[in-house]
């Protein structure tokens, strides 16, 4: 060959050459070292003591697995595969919708005035409401979500100033605003767009994004982050962070013009007043800069509204100094009806954290804010911790009660934690703690009243984790606990969808279902009670179901005590909803079973 | 299989053993290697992800009978493709020609349909959708057969210089099966060709005790980078920062995109220093693949210390093909098309036509940079230079500020950060030239850790599972954010192992090479013996329930 390698000359095939077989002086210090190598193996397999060594133990896969193994392996559970297939198609839906659009305006036209008494106009079946449903809302008496549904079907119907608000918090699984984002997105493209909600003053940490703001702060602020206990009167505010600063603090916001619905009307600035307050200024749109003292004889929380036209507008925040100001956030609201869906996390946050919010600070906090449902994601911090499940569980009731004590008019749902996965030789299982943990927060909600989403059985419950991390695109990232951002749309769809299920329900009665999908583990706490479940006869077709939940609207509409009270029409029900027995589904029965039997382990992963 | 698992050691010891047992007999232990290089093909361990089926070995067995066909077809029509008859020889250079084209359709066709098939259907279906038209991309539902981009390239480089008259087919089918599927090579390279290989498989194996010795201290090298360096940082740090970017910070990214360069190359030299080994200790030499790419001082040089055997390769038969057919002018538009190729044969994606296209255009850009020092003739005015210094720097700097918010999806402010280091550096790369005399050592290091760091930035689009990751990464790295690393987003050991891995990189290679291998052999039996048993427990442990496929299985 020449320099570059290439051929010169024909390489011609000589003829074959004697060939002495190696000798043991031919093979050097190598020939001791493989027999060191075998006898070794053949000790660890011989001394008990040496089983630690063993490279290969029973239970592990068969050596040379593809020939020998895989081709008599059995095939996973037809029941498990059925389930797995569903949420793969929901995988498959969503990602092939990615980039996900930002929610379509609500026409004005739409917008209607309801006088004192009227009833609410019957329901309609919108596109998607029919989705097939892999895990369904667990509802344990049928009417934990009842008030939320109202409000939903207010802003549904395009009632004059119908906003729903929820406020979602929870740990990093809802980080970057992931899976509230998938959420807010497909409630507001469903029920219209009353804008993005809450965002912190600056960052507590830099997984705290959201993608719908277009927002900016100075590293002047100084801030205090629920998780780490910094404040001795427990006012974070709602997104559990508090920032002060003596001046020069700076922070701007502004709904991200391609990502959201890129409108405003309104802002509200939160903060507390107190004594020796500071000022701080706001600007709109780069105008003028209004001052607001903070100044207070005692401390307390204010806020700080902002009425502008709808459309595009950006708001500055300044600390301008005459002492230390101390600010929570700002919500972006639009005076349009729709649903404002507030991703409050709280990265690295144990469930308890919560309680370190003052109790009256937080009902200050709630009565402004006005949400008509409380959602909790934790536990995934708390998997590392060593607890028993029964205190486990104790603890997450005392959050609950602590939040909705702070505002008795709100629903509560639970979210359980996504799978946490670990590695077993090749396979990723779940870790043990996850199942425990669901159980526990499942009889926690149910004790409290809140709704319950199995988060873990929608994702495919055990070993769930190791099929989103195989599957391309991944949806769980590389430490098989956080989801991807792909990840959070597919949670943030199976949820939605749940939601939309559970909310055409309470709307129809359960007359008709909104889903041909299976209740694949019959966790819904209402299956059973109206025999309305898809499996039972629920018309599968679309159009069917959609001319199903058509009817039962007009059931609803003409039905007896549709507007028997002059209230809205949500309220005319039909009885079996209305007087639907404490529901005892095969999941809530089944994690009460689990909770006390399992209750007394640690949390140990 | 995998080279870092128990099968594998249950696999080679007696493989060995029985090779060196056989090697005085020329059919038994060609038939011996080849039953064992099938096994080797088909009995994998349980792997993450699950690797293919057993079956598809097939797919290397029909390579295998194409070209040692088409290969013995063509050879018997060169007398009469060179005969005076023109007619006889018009025939026979066609036949000869179709006996080539069914090997090439053959077996790239193979590689196009189990690699690029869906990609191109995708592709095809995203470009119908940017001009407004709305097609479903049909899905194969294939899997990519282990080793196929490998052995491929491999057995064309038979046909291809049987068919330019550079090679004497090889009259025994089982030594050219065994040709195709050496085991040591056959799913992850490097690429032998039949040039290299076959009269060595013809000759036999040649035993020595620097042969053995140097083998293993090859396989113990090759164990150490692909499990300490390789899957270690892999699964203890840039898969969680590659899976979702958009939860750390700028500095934490860059790490993550400093332990991916380190990774990948630990991975894949790891593991061509252990087939090397295992060569050596069967009595072969397979070619070098790798000599510290990460030294070089510009991308061309990369390329020839990186995957040493691929980019030779297409050098050798497509880029040397094209400049023969249509001269020297054509010499950008062949360096481009080649690298490429060599970028995209890594894989199909759009991620990786921006990782190719990176490449080529480097190159190109390294090309051009050296022709112009070379160019003689009358030097253009001050004035005109200055000129021509300015439009191409502004152009280059509104091309990338472009790619930077249309392609990569950055906000405005990013997009100009990103043209801006984009263009300080090609413009410090040409202000600086590398001389051979006296460049001295702070140019060179200059112009290493441009090199360096632009191999560093094209990995977003080697790692990221898709391009909306990448740019989600991209638009993290950019921010610039001020975070810093945050408290445990790596164990010491992953931060010594991803330090010193880095450091030892930049070493000068005779420290390995010479010395480390000196010392190696000095040491007794019995102490490597211990020392095997020692580094076996040690990566059975650094492994424990996370055994991960080589990257370029995938390839």
């Amino acid at each position: 060959m020449d320099v570059d390698g290439r051929l010169k000359e024909r390489v011609e095939l000589e003829p074959e050459l004697p060939v002495l077989r190696p000798s043991w002086s031919t093979l050097g210090s190598v020939g001791p070292a493989m027999i060191i190598t075998v006898a070794g193996l053949i000790l660890a397999y011989s001394v008990p003591a040496l089983e630690l060594a063993r490279p290969w133990k029973p239970g592990d896969p068969v050596p040379f697995w593809n020939l020998l193994g895989r081709p008599f392996e059995e095939p996973p559970p037809v029941e498990d595969a059925e389930n797995i297939d569903a949420i793969e198609a929901v995988a498959q839906e969503v990602l092939a919708a990615e980039p996900p659009k930002p929610p379509v305006d609500r026409p004005p036209q739409e917008v209607i005035e309801l006088d004192e008494g009227e009833k609410l106009p019957p329901y309609v079946a919108r596109a998607g409401d029919d989705a097939e449903v892999v895990q369904r809302i667990e509802l344990f008496e049928g009417d934990e979500l009842d008030r939320f549904f109202t409000a939903l079907a207010h802003s549904d119907a395009g009632v004059a100033d119908a906003i729903t608000r929820v406020v979602h918090w929870g740990d990093s699984a809802i980080g970057v605003d992931g899976i509230p984002g998938a959420i807010r997105q497909r409630m507001q493209a469903r029920f219209g767009d009353s804008g993005h909600g809450f965002h912190l003053m600056a960052q507590p940490n830099s997984s705290y994004r959201h993608r719908e703001v277009e927002f900016s702060h100075n590293d002047n602020w100084r801030k205090c982050f629920i998780i780490f206990k910094c404040s001795d009167d427990g006012r974070y505010g709602l997104g559990g962070t508090t920032f002060r600063s003596r001046g020069g603090a700076e922070s701007s916001f502004r709904p991200h013009q391609e990502r959201s619905g890129g409108k405003v009307s309104r802002f509200d600035v939160w903060y507390a007043a107190q004594p020796k307050g500071g000022v701080f200024t706001v600007r709109v749109d780069g105008g003028e800069r209004e001052r607001i003292s903070t100044e207070a004889d005692e401390l307390e929380d204010r806020w700080h509204t902002i009425e502008l036209e709808d459309g595009d507008h950006k708001l500055e925040v300044r600390a301008a100094g005459e002492g230390t100001v101390r600010l929570y956030g700002v919500t972006m609201e639009r005076s349009q009806p729709g649903v404002v869906w507030d991703g409050l996390a709280q990265i690295g946050a144990f469930t308890n954290r919560m309680l370190e919010l003052d109790a009256e600070h937080l009902k200050a906090q709630l009565g402004h804010r006005q949400p008509d449902l409380a959602v909790f994601m934790f536990g995934g911090n708390d998997m590392q911790r060593k607890i028993k499940m029964a205190t486990y569980e104790a603890e997450y009731r005392e959050v609950i009660r602590h939040v909705v004590d702070a505002r008795p008019e709100m629903d509560c749902l639970v979210m359980a934690p996504l799978d946490h996965g670990e590695r077993a030789g090749a396979r990723v299982i779940s870790q043990p703690v996850v199942a425990r943990m669901v159980a526990a927060q499942r009889a926690a909600a149910k004790a409290e009243g809140c709704a319950f989403f199995d988060t873990w059985s929608a994702m495919g419950g055990e070993g769930s984790a190791g099929r989103w991390f195989h599957r391309k695109p991944r949806l769980i990232s590389g430490d098989l606990s956080h989801a991807t951002s792909k990840g959070h749309q597919v949670i943030g769809e199976l949820f939605y969808r749940a939601l939309v299920h559970a909310y055409v329900r309470y709307r129809t009665g359960g007359a008709a279902e909104a889903s041909s999908g299976s209740d694949t583990d019959g966790t819904d706490g209402t299956d059973g009670t109206d025999g309305t479940d898809g499996a039972d006869g629920a018309p599968s077709d679309p159009e069917a179901v959609e001319g199903a939940v058509d009817d039962a609207a007009a059931q609803v509409d003409d039905g007896p005590g549709s507007g028997a009270d002059g209230s809205a029409g949500v309220e005319a029900r039909p009885a079996t909803q209305l007087e639907r027995a404490p529901a005892l589904g095969a999941g809530p029965a089944a994690a009460d079973e689990n909770h006390s039997d399992e209750g007394g382990g640690d949390a140990t992963p | 299989m995998l080279f870092p698992t128990f099968d594998f050691l249950l696999f080679v010891i007696p493989v060995l053993l029985g090779f060196w047992a056989l090697a005085n007999r020329p059919l038994l232990r060609v038939v011996f290697l080849l039953g064992a290089s099938y096994f080797f093909y088909m009995a994998g361990p349980q792997t993450d992800p699950v690797g293919a089926p057993w079956y598809f070995v097939g797919l290397l067995v029909f390579s295998t009978v194409l070209d040692y066909v088409a290969g013995h077809a063509i050879h018997r029509l060169e007398p009469a493709a060179g005969s005076e008859d023109a007619s006889v020889a018009a025939s026979a250079k066609r036949r000869r020609n179709f006996w080539l084209g069914l090997s090439l359709t053959g077996n790239l066709g193979l590689l196009g349909y189990f690699k690029y098939a869906n990609f191109f259907m995708a592709a095809f279906a995203d470009m119908a959708g940017a001009v407004g038209i709305s097609i479903e991309a049909y899905h194969l539902d294939v899997i990519l057969p282990l080793g196929i981009s490998f052995y491929t390239f491999q057995s064309l480089s038979y046909t291809l210089d049987v068919w330019r008259g550079r090679l004497t087919p090889e009259p025994s089918f089982l030594r050219f099966a065994l040709f195709v599927s050496f085991f040591p090579q056959l799913v992850a390279g490097p690429i032998v060709r039949a040039s290299q290989f076959l009269p060595q498989l013809q000759a036999g194996p040649r035993f020595s005790r620097e042969g053995m010795e140097t083998g293993a201290f090859r396989i113990c090298r090759g164990l150490i980078k692909k499990v300490i360096l390789g899957d270690f940082i892999a699964v203890h740090l840039t898969d969680r920062i590659f899976d979702n970017p958009g939860m750390f910070t700028s500095a934490e990214l860059l790490v993550a995109l400093y332990g991916y360069t380190l990774q990948i190359y630990a991975d894949f030299s790891g593991y061509s220093d252990i087939a090397i080994g295992l060569g050596l200790m069967l009595g072969f030499v397979l070619p070098e693949n790798f000599d510290r790419p990460y030294q070089s001082r510009d991308i061309a040089e990369y390329w020839r210390r990186w995957h040493m055997t691929l980019s030779s390769w297409l050098r050798d038969y497509l880029f040397f093909q094209l400049l023969a057919r249509f001269g020297a002018r054509a010499g950008y538009v062949a360096v481009w098309l080649t690298m490429f190729l060599v970028g995209m044969w890594h894989g199909a994606s759009w991620n990786f036509v921006i990782y190719a296209n990176i490449h080529a255009g480097a190159v190109v850009f390294n090309r051009w940079n050296r022709m112009r020092r070379n160019t003689r003739g009358q030097a253009p005015a001050k004035v005109v230079k200055a000129l021509r210094w300015a439009l191409g720097s502004a152009v280059g700097f509104g091309v990338s500020y472009a790619l930077g918010l249309y392609l990569f999806k950055l906000p405005s402010e990013l997009a100009l950060l990103l043209a801006g280091f984009v263009m300080g550096a090609f413009l410090l790369v040409t202000a600086l030239p590398l001389s051979k005399i006296r460049d001295g050592r702070m140019r060179t290091a200059v112009h290493v850790a441009i090199t360096f760091h632009l191999l560093v930035f094209s990995r977003i689009f080697f790692r990221a599972p898709d391009l909306e990751t990448a740019r989600s990464f991209i638009t993290g790295l950019l921010r610039l954010d001020g975070y810093g690393l945050r408290p445990g987003l790596a164990s010491e050991w992953v931060w010594i192992a991803l330090i010193g891995g880095l450091a030892f990189h930049f070493t000068p290679k005779e420290w390995v090479n010479v010395r480390a291998l000196a010392a190696f052999r000095r040491i007794p039996g019995l102490a490597l013996g211990v020392g095997f048993l020692g580094l076996a427990y040690a990566l059975m442990k650094v492994l424990e329930g996370a055994p991960r496929a080589f990257i370029y299985f995938q390839f």
